[in-house]
């Protein structure tokens, strides 16, 4: 068990919350609210791997620069995984 | 019929992994109990991508054994009979979540560790592990069968995970009854987001 946070630069308002994803293995949950500066709190059952969360997620926020409180539960999904589920939270978010 | 995700292959020698660059648990683990599990990338040109699986949650490793080095192959189906070894709480989840299982779909059974552990005979559950279950579907269930697959599932005294294994891809049944617009669909080529509906185009 790791958990690390990381901090982002953007603005891009989100119309809402959003919680999205699963509670089991090879998956996450990912639970997303407005917010005033882009802070992302993963919390994941793997260690080791944080390069790839900071490549991952800096991939995500360049494309979407919002301003979001992001908190990741994961359970050992895979870097697709984890980009599909945080384009959904965006997604429910804007919903 | 080729091999299915879940599957459960034996292996002719615990050295019929492609593991160059493996961790050292893996040759460990692979002595002790030469099996492997299917991963659903599947089969291409006689190499079968599989999971190892070790001690721990965090030991997992992805490989390829030929299709030649198989021996035998176990799917969730045919675990779903097989006695208990020991007295788990997975098993007990099990056998009563089974006339809801037994009354949906084509085909259900364990996966995971408890599906590992029956066709092994090597424990593999641990006091905090949960029951992952499959059940396969060729068309979406009158509706109200899967809300009462769900909520006799949340009853069981573990975290039971079950995996839709649909034409398409596979969801989880939890995302599935959820309000989501899209759901995480696992598919042969990869993950995608998906609409319900997506997942019952396709042969079973």
């Amino acid at each position: 068990m790791e958990s690390f946070e990381l901090r982002f630069s953007g603005n891009a308002p989100i119309g809402g919350r959003a919680h999205v994803g699963v509670v089991g293995s090879g998956d996450l949950e990912v639970l997303m609210e407005p917010a005033n500066e882009t802070v992302v709190s993963v919390r994941t059952s793997v260690d080791g791997f944080g390069m790839i969360w900071r490549a991952t997620l800096e991939r995500f926020l360049a494309r979407n620069p919002i301003a979001a409180k992001i908190e990741i539960n994961d359970f050992g999904a895979t870097p697709g995984v984890v980009s599909l589920r945080l384009a959904q939270a965006l997604e429910e978010a804007r919903r | 019929m080729g091999v299915r995700p879940h599957d459960l292959l034996r292996l002719a020698s615990p050295t019929a992994v492609e593991a160059a660059a493996a961790p050292a648990w893996v040759a460990a683990a692979l002595a002790a109990t030469p099996w492997v599990v299917a991963r659903r990338a599947g089969e291409a040109g006689g190499r079968i991508a599989v999971g190892v699986r070790g001690a721990t949650r965090s030991e997992r490793f992805a490989a390829h054994v030929p299709t030649t080095a198989v021996v035998e192959t176990l799917g969730p189906e045919d675990l779903a009979d097989r006695p208990p070894p020991r007295a788990h709480s997975a098993f007990d989840a099990m056998a009563a979540l089974r006339p809801a299982l037994d009354d949906v779909g084509c085909g259900w059974g364990p996966a995971g560790a408890a599906g590992f552990e029956l066709a092994t005979g090597r424990p593999a559950l641990t006091a905090d592990s949960d029951l992952d279950l499959v059940l396969r579907l060729r068309a979406p269930p009158r509706d109200g069968v899967l809300a009462g697959l769900a909520a006799a599932a949340r009853r069981a005294p573990l975290r039971v995970d079950v995996l839709l294994e649909a034409p398409a891809g596979a969801a989880a049944l939890e995302e599935y009854l959820s309000d989501v617009e899209s759901v995480l669909l696992r598919t042969r080529e990869g993950p995608r987001l998906a609409r319900r509906g997506a997942l019952w185009t396709g042969p079973c």
